[in-house]
């Protein structure tokens, strides 16, 4: 069971507790979601980066099933959706792509392979 | 029944009757003569033979006051040892196996580590394969692992390190992705894994990821 971490700017962490740790670490009797959100707990301060914050269950199929998008799932009505309206992030080579077109003399391209490598 | 004298003798006529008490007296209690042992037993460079096999709740090698810790016969050319009446090693002539779950606790080096030697910092404290969900696949000492986006999974330690100045190293199993080291998110309880191509791109690619280091 999935468990969603939503971090300051709204981007999310899911987090999937390993099941020998889960049946090790369950209490007699306890559900699956109860345990599964207590060891979330007991392994939030192991991650400095989710101090702070308050994690969330989430099922399987509240996930989107197609990680294209995955810099745009958000957290929205306990489901976990692609949010259309976040921007994709740069490409990693979109400036030195745009430098080398911008290029017009073998000066200007020998300048910028000289960057690049 | 400890041995002793039976008669004081004096000036006196000597009977079968006291001959035969005496006698008895010394077959019947002969054990008691060297058990229980009021000094050191020298063997002089003799086997003591025939224990008893013992189990590993009773061993038939075993302690001063504590009768349930020593060595047993678990079977045929099978050694073990057992602690607390409970196996803790088995040596037979397969080798060397450890019972219920004990673990080996190497020592800390000291000096140049010996040829081959195992310490415990040398030994691997976690490892996993991790599919791309990212999902567990198999693992040891993990106890989750989260999706932080593409090609970005952060691993919880079950045991953590003593610090962040630990060794983590894998590889993402495909051609053109890599497995980069963590950067600023490794903490003791932590690593955060980043698979990225040689184009530097993140990407999703299953990988195997192991650390080392100081607990």
């Amino acid at each position: 069971m999935p468990i969603v971490w939503v971090k300051a700017d709204g981007s999310l962490e899911i987090q999937r507790i390993a099941l020998t740790y889960l049946e090790r670490e369950r209490l007699p009797g306890e559900p699956t979601d109860v345990a599964v959100m207590r060891l979330a707990l007991r392994l939030q301060s192991k991650v400095p980066a989710w101090v702070g914050l308050t994690p969330q269950l989430v099922t399987e199929a509240n996930l989107p099933p197609d990680r294209t998008q995955r810099h745009k799932w958000r957290l929205q009505g306990g489901r976990v959706q692609v949010d259309l309206t976040v921007p994709d992030p740069p490409a990693p080579k979109k400036a030195k792509k745009d430098a080398i077109d911008a290029a017009v003399t073998l000066a200007d391209l020998k300048a910028v392979l000289k960057v690049i490598i | 029944m400890a041995l002793a004298r039976i008669k004081v003798w004096i000036a006196e006529t000597l009977t079968f009757t006291d001959l035969n008490t005496e006698f008895n007296n010394v077959l019947d209690n002969a054990l008691s003569l060297i058990s229980p042992l009021t000094a050191d037993l020298n063997f002089n460079g003799n086997d003591l033979n025939n224990l008893s096999t013992g189990t590993a709740a009773a061993p038939g090698l075993n302690f001063n006051g504590d009768t349930d810790s020593g060595l047993y016969v678990s079977a045929a050319n099978s050694v073990g040892v057992t602690a607390g009446g409970a196996s803790v090693v088995l040596t037979s002539t397969s080798g060397m196996a450890l019972q219920n779950n004990q673990p080996v606790v190497p020592a800390a080096v000291s000096g140049v580590p010996a040829q081959h030697g195992l310490f415990r910092d040398n030994v691997v404290k976690a490892w996993a394969a991790i599919a791309v969900t990212p999902a567990l696949r198999e693992e040891f000492n993990v106890a989750s692992v989260a999706d932080g986006g593409a090609g970005v999974v952060t691993v919880t330690w079950d045991r953590d390190f003593v610090n962040s100045d630990y060794a983590v190293a894998g590889t993402a199993l495909a051609n053109d992705e890599y497995l980069s080291a963590p950067a600023a998110s490794q903490a003791a309880g932590s690593a955060q894994i980043r698979i990225q191509n040689f184009n530097g791109i993140l990407a999703d690619q299953p990988f195997v990821v192991m650390a080392i280091g100081d607990q």
